[in-house]
């Protein structure tokens, strides 16, 4: 059974690396800009079904995934909107824009999913050898979300992303700082989300084919990483805090895969992942600390 | 020149719970001049604060800043004119971002936002010398989480930030009010030294009636809504806080409590 879990530990490193862009895009509005956001349900799928549409269709697959990442950021953009337009909170407005954004799936992909054949993706065009190399793939994954998050932490020391981080930080003295915290909402829901489309963009072209179902239990699958990584990484600075979601997905996959190995039914993870994350959300409330929870 | 006129406000307009919190209000602040506001709870000062700063927009009446119109210029565009010290320490600074970031918040409070590195050696630089002048230590505690910092401390760095560019018009909204004495004084001195040394244009809406003997060059009293005396500088000679309470009757516990030589 261990020797299962060893054989499939580059495996579930690349879904890990992968998946940890939804990781990243619950952590900014929900830490960040202390705004829970459910878009990621949406936004995930968006990026692969729309990635896998405009490179069947002959897009080159550089194009098609920058594609990707501007329909993510339309998507957050959205639900920012009407979250402060419409004045409904921020998880409804997500799960309103998520479940729009399934019926825009079904008719960009024209059916309910679309196999992308891997010569004409995103690493092939790098070089062939990545498909073939497992390891390769680790690798390159790897790099990918490193130069995400060096990327992030520059933007949050910039003059905007510490604007940003203001505008969850006290939303009352913002405004009075000459901070218009309405476009950082949407900025910062933007750029989550693009992030999101981007994973989903990814994971399609390294798996071969987008479905409209890609994106159930992603949101819960990421919240458990979140929080793992934090309680391993903690929140403390700005470099911790963008790199606890990968760490935590990367620990959280393998902890999934060694569970499936050892006897674990597939369909209890979702009840288990659940339990898992409620456990850790309301353990330091039950024993006084409070550091972890949702009002963090 | 601060200038207001026919300024009206009343919040739940048109329900049973209609509250009318400024009935009218005139008032010209003259550059370099330092108003206390003063009058009982309820009589509309920080209400007439959050007007002039633009957390709430007039249903009538208008407010010019030099001359330049901005009765209805929303509070992030305002704030490129105006500078805000709030009474609850835990409102003027963001808690989980340290000395440093609160700092360069606030030196951004008037220009425009970019892709630049938000702390420089030089920015680092000037707001050590900046918040040395508060001598509370807090040049020595730039990276320091501005919730870590005592109320006092964060009463004192909002302070700071609120005078680093120096705005066109300062407004203290009650800002020692949450302190202890002895760190209400410290903050007290500091906001003097500060507002005298920038000659800046305040407007401190305090309950500590020997502050606005002592530190106003004016004093407006307001009630219900309305302005109901304004003090000046010559007039001011001379009064005491027992004057101040038994002229104008304030009914108000907290004053009663400052006024000196009772019980």
């Amino acid at each position: 059974m261990i020797d299962t879990f060893l054989n499939l530990v580059p495996v579930t490193l690349v879904q890990s690396l992968l998946y940890a862009f939804v990781g990243l895009a619950i952590m900014i509005p929900f830490r960040t800009l202390a705004l829970p956001d459910l878009t990621v349900e949406g936004s995930f799928p968006l990026g692969g079904c729309l990635a896998a549409t405009l490179i069947t269709a002959g897009l080159d697959p550089f194009t098609g995934t920058v594609f990707a990442i501007a329909a993510g950021f339309l998507a957050g953009t959205a639900t920012a909107l009407v979250h402060l337009y419409f004045k409904i909170p921020s998880l409804l407005a997500g799960i309103l824009i998520a479940t729009m954004i399934w019926s825009v799936d079904l008719r960009t992909m024209g059916m309910p999913n679309l196999a992308l054949p891997l010569e004409l993706s995103l690493f092939d065009a790098i070089t062939p050898k990545i498909l073939l190399d497992i390891w390769l793939q680790v690798a390159l994954f790897a790099a990918i979300i490193v130069a995400v998050i060096v990327a992030l932490i520059a933007f949050y020391r910039t003059e905007i992303g510490l604007s940003l981080r203001c505008v969850g930080a006290n939303p009352r003295v913002s405004p009075a700082l000459g901070i218009n915290s309405r476009r950082y909402v949407v900025l910062g829901f933007g750029i989550a989300n693009a992030l999101a489309a981007l994973g989903g963009a990814l994971v399609v072209q390294q798996q071969g084919y987008a479905d409209v179902t890609m994106g159930f239990g992603v949101l819960v699958n990421g919240l458990a990483g979140l929080i793992i990584g934090e309680a391993i990484v903690g929140r403390a600075s700005v470099a911790r805090q963008l790199m606890a979601p990968v760490v935590g997905s990367v620990i959280y996959y393998q902890l999934i895969s060694l569970g499936l190995a050892t006897g674990l039914h597939p369909s209890d993870l979702k009840f288990l992942t659940g339990l898992f994350v409620l456990a850790t959300l309301g353990l330091p409330l039950l024993t006084g600390r409070s550091k972890l929870a949702l009002g963090g | 020149m601060i200038v207001a006129s026919g300024l009206r406000k009343t919040f739940n307009a048109g329900t049973a719970s209609a509250k009318v919190a400024i009935a009218g209000v005139d008032l010209a602040v003259a550059p370099g001049e330092f108003v206390a506001v003063i009058g009982g709870n309820g009589a509309g000062k920080s209400t007439l604060l959050n007007l002039l700063g633009g957390a709430v927009l007039p249903d009538d009446g208008r407010i010019a800043i030099d001359d330049a119109d901005v009765t209805k210029t929303p509070e992030y565009v305002r704030a490129a004119l105006i500078a805000r010290v709030f009474q609850d320490p835990m409102i003027g600074t963001a808690a989980s971002l340290s000395v440093e970031e609160n700092m360069t918040l606030a030196l951004l409070r008037a220009q425009q936002r970019g892709l630049r590195r938000a702390l420089t050696g030089a920015r680092r630089e000037m707001f050590r010398a900046s918040l040395a002048r508060l001598k509370l230590g807090l040049e020595d505690r730039l990276d320091t989480i501005a919730g870590d910092l005592s109320g006092g401390q964060r009463q004192a760095l909002s302070l700071a930030m609120a005078t680093l560019r120096p705005p066109k018009l300062l407004l203290l909204d009650e800002h020692t009010a949450a302190l202890d004495p002895r760190t209400s004084e410290l903050v007290m001195a500091s906001t003097v030294a500060l507002v005298a040394e920038a000659r800046l244009t305040t407007l401190m809406v305090t309950h500590n009636m020997s502050h606005a003997l002592d530190y106003a060059t004016r004093i407006v009293m307001m009630d219900s809504g309305r302005i109901v005396a304004d003090i000046g500088t010559a007039e001011k000679q001379g009064l005491t806080v027992a004057d101040l309470v038994d002229r104008f009757r304030i009914k108000d516990d907290r004053m009663m409590l400052n006024r000196d030589g009772l019980p």
